[in-house]
């Protein structure tokens, strides 16, 4: 297998993602959307690893990985504050800082 | 590994991870798209043993589907959405619209560029991608990073705390 199948798999998911964060407006969905982002950047960097046959780029995805933990938790913990606030989570509801 | 397998099981994995991902993120029901993501995070662990990273890949299992899903999910049941408001759910058109038309831009300008430049893998050295030659990697060439790391888990940590708990009354 070539390393462009590969890049094509990861472009794809995170164009997927993309496109949950930039059209959804429930916050879980927008959570799920940047994780599946995160995920692509991982695989084009195992990818990327593998092709140049060093471990590098395996030691970024463990960083990654800690950083899409240490994101969702602090995410969710909005979540969790937000619902307690207004009681719902859809995003176009939270517009008071809008000018 | 035989090409051929290889070939079938990049196959199986990659539209399990793509399909999984697309369907999780077109629900209705965030439980429901967060057990589709987790189908997705499982064919996107196949995908790094497929690539050699036999610790990724555990990783990916571990952090992905075992802790970050399960605090989505459980946080989902905790904040209990009544079954009106996930009817009501609704879906930015603009939004959609422009990542697609992105999606698609992308998608045409960047695919014949990694054809084009990327050959094949050259064979890999010898056990590639074990913990052990990670962990050499981790704690000599990025000692600095991994202490950094855990310096923004423990903000994480108490952030989380901070902001759950809410202000005094």
């Amino acid at each position: 297998m070539s390393p462009a199948y590969y890049l094509v798999v990861s472009l794809l998911l995170f164009l997927i993602g993309l496109g949950g964060v930039v059209s959804r407006k429930n916050f879980f969905f927008i959570l799920m959307g940047i994780e599946l982002m995160l995920s692509a950047s991982n695989l084009a960097f195992a990818t990327f690893s593998k092709m140049h046959n060093t471990e590098s780029g395996q030691a970024y995805i463990l960083f990654i990985m800690a950083l899409a933990a240490a994101e969702a938790c602090v995410g969710l913990a909005i979540i969790y504050r937000l619902f307690k606030l207004k009681s719902t989570i859809a995003v176009d509801m939270f517009k008071e800082l809008k000018g | 590994m035989d090409i051929l397998i290889e070939k079938y099981l990049f196959y199986f994995f990659s539209a399990l991870s793509v399909a999984g991902g697309l369907l999780a993120l077109t629900r209705k029901n965030p439980l429901h798209g967060g057990l589709f993501l987790i189908v997705s995070f499982l064919g996107l662990a196949g995908l790094f043993s497929l690539l050699n990273a036999s610790l990724i890949a555990v990783m990916q299992v571990l952090v992905y589907t075992g802790a970050i899903m399960m605090l989505i999910i459980f946080t989902l049941m905790m904040i209990n959405m009544t079954k009106e408001e996930i009817k009501k759910e609704r879906i930015s058109k603009v939004g959609l619209i422009a990542s697609i038309f992105l999606g698609m831009l992308t998608f045409k300008k960047l695919v014949p560029v990694f054809f084009k430049n990327l050959g094949y893998f050259e064979p890999t050295k010898e056990n590639f991608g074990s913990i052990e030659t990670v962990g050499m990697e981790l704690f000599t060439k990025h000692i600095l990073s991994f202490e950094l790391v855990s310096i923004l888990l423990i903000v994480a940590l108490i952030a989380t705390i901070v902001i759950a708990k809410g202000e005094d009354k």
